[in-house]
């Protein structure tokens, strides 16, 4: 349990550190709990997301060239 | 006539033409009852009474000197308000375009126009098409026309409870992540998100590029295939426009659904997922009820619904946040908190997420359609919970994760909300049906019998039900 109390202090100072990097002072500043809740749903939506299998699947949508008149 | 609010399009079409009604009546019958009822539901942040009445005047001209357009010419529409109306704010329901006057219409708008629709005014939304129902915004959040305590589902919220209070027969949504089928599962109406492209995105405020559509919403199957008759089609404008059928939407509308295939993926509800019991039991029913009318029904596999969802949500985070990242920076305190929450979340994705997102999308869309070569339509759940309270911030929140639209959003498959049952509580429940890519005919076709062999659709909210006589 005290290792848990000390991450996640930590894991939200980086969240509002990658904030601040991003350039959202303002909002770190007037909303933290916010930019710390935002930080985790992308946690969330990232870890549900599976791993790949094939490193070289092209992704979506492919490359096109547009057919010029 | 009693009862016009509750008409469709349809049936208003054939009253003109047999002159028992005519536009102008019904326009001022809808505004009569919006400024009776709206006061409690608040689908819309305008009513353009001005501009709606000069149409359906012109209309009433043009119809009875046998000049009529079409099956939607005189029939009054409601537009999401994130979608451009010349000489009208695109508000999208926040604080930050209040003063965002549209120049142009876009072109779904363009198109209902010239199929002699008249556009009744703009209906209210999730901030920016992902909030949720705020009360820190400039306008009050829609509520549901069953029950006004409780949620209509959004983002599309003004679109479903509008249709549900019998204030318009047709309106028009957007949907990312499921803002068509949430309101309208939820508010026990019919919705429609086409194949991706296949209605233009010009015009309308983007959320998230390569996820967003643009759909029609009804009380009827019949009504979203002429709505679609009029609003789909290529537009050399939108990048991701894409060819539509060359034949209209509803012609297989009386087909039935004997010899359909199809595909129920119930590990969504049933093991993904776990839906609330009286949502699994409608589902199930609702398999039943099109084994009954002849489909062959079959279980099927998708990818794990958490996995879909994860992949749409890191695309919707890292598009939306591309989009409002300035704003954000600047304003942060101009959004509703549920919107800021929500957009900031694409500031924490790495490039690497994306792009691992978008490689994952293709072997989805591959599978997806690989599961349409065995069967013909795809049956899920929509909404795993009927409509919770609107004041209750974390079961709104709850309901986010507990859907089974998003995967569509990401494959691109059109994709259709309906009622198919009422809770306990008297809330109506959905459920879903997916079609192959640009195969909107099939899908509306089972949508269709489903409907006629039910009752649900003739259902309507018991404190709006009440039948006037005119």
């Amino acid at each position: 349990m005290a290792v848990r109390k000390k991450q996640a202090p930590r894991t939200k100072l980086d969240a509002l550190a990658l904030a601040r990097e991003a350039g959202l002072e303002r909002a770190v500043k007037q909303f933290p709990a916010d930019v710390a809740a935002a930080a985790q749903a992308a946690v969330q939506a990232r870890s549900a997301m599976p791993g790949l299998d094939n490193v070289g699947a092209e992704p979506w949508p492919p490359m096109r060239m547009r057919d010029v008149p | 006539m009693s009862d016009v609010h509750w008409l469709t399009a349809a049936e208003l079409s054939a009253a003109y033409a047999a002159r028992r009604l005519s536009p102008v009546e019904v326009v001022q019958a809808l505004l009569d009852r919006i400024a009776a009822h709206d006061g409690q539901i608040h689908a819309f942040i305008k009513v353009d009474a001005k501009a709606a009445l000069g149409a359906a005047r012109q209309a009433e001209q043009e119809i009875f000197a046998r000049r009529a357009r079409g099956p939607l010419h005189g029939v009054p529409v409601g537009i999401k308000d994130i979608i451009d109306i010349t000489g009208l704010p695109t508000t999208c329901h926040s604080k930050i375009m209040l003063g965002n006057v549209a120049r142009d219409d876009a072109p779904v708008i363009r198109r209902l126009r010239a199929a002699g629709a008249i556009m009744l005014g703009k209906l209210a939304l999730h901030e920016f098409a992902i909030g949720g129902p705020s009360f820190d915004l400039p306008f009050p959040p829609a509520r549901n026309p069953w029950n006004v305590e409780h949620h209509p589902g959004g983002s599309s919220s003004g679109s479903g409870a509008a249709l549900a209070a019998g204030f318009v027969p047709l309106a028009l949504g957007t949907d990312t992540g499921g803002s068509i089928r949430n309101p309208a599962g939820t508010c026990g109406v019919v919705g429609l998100k086409p194949t991706y492209g296949a209605v233009s995105r010009r015009g309308v405020f983007p959320l998230a590029f390569t996820l967003d559509h643009i759909g029609p919403m009804a009380r009827s199957v019949r009504d979203i295939a002429l709505a679609l008759d009029a609003i789909a089609g290529h537009d050399a404008g939108d990048p991701g426009s894409a060819a539509v059928a060359g034949r209209p939407f509803g012609a297989e509308l009386e087909r039935g659904a004997r010899g359909l295939r199809v595909g129920y993926v119930r590990h969504f509800h049933e093991t993904d997922v776990v839906a609330d019991p009286e949502v699994a039991a409608a589902l199930d029913e609702a398999a039943r009820v099109l084994r009954k009318e002849g489909a062959d029904m079959r279980d099927i596999k998708l990818p794990r619904l958490r996995e879909l969802a994860g992949v749409q949500r890191v695309i919707m985070q890292a598009e939306s946040w591309a989009i409002h990242a300035p704003w954000l920076r600047q304003r942060p305190g101009d959004y509703a908190e549920a919107s800021r929450r929500k957009l900031m979340s694409g500031a924490f994705l790495s490039a690497g997420d994306y792009v691992r997102a978008q490689q994952r999308r293709t072997q989805m869309i591959d599978a997806v359609d690989a599961a349409l070569r065995d069967v013909d339509i795809l049956l899920t759940a929509n909404s795993m919970d009927p409509a919770c309270r609107i004041d209750d911030a974390e079961a709104v929140a709850r309901t986010y994760p507990r859907q089974a639209r998003a995967p569509f959003n990401l494959t691109g498959h059109p994709a259709l909300a309906m009622m198919c049952g009422l809770s306990q509580a008297g809330l109506p429940q959905s459920v879903q049906l997916v079609g192959r890519a640009r195969d909107e005919v099939t899908l509306l076709r089972a949508a269709a019998a489903y409907e006629r062999a039910t009752k649900w659709h003739a259902q309507r909210p018991p404190a709006l039900a009440v039948r006037r006589a005119r």
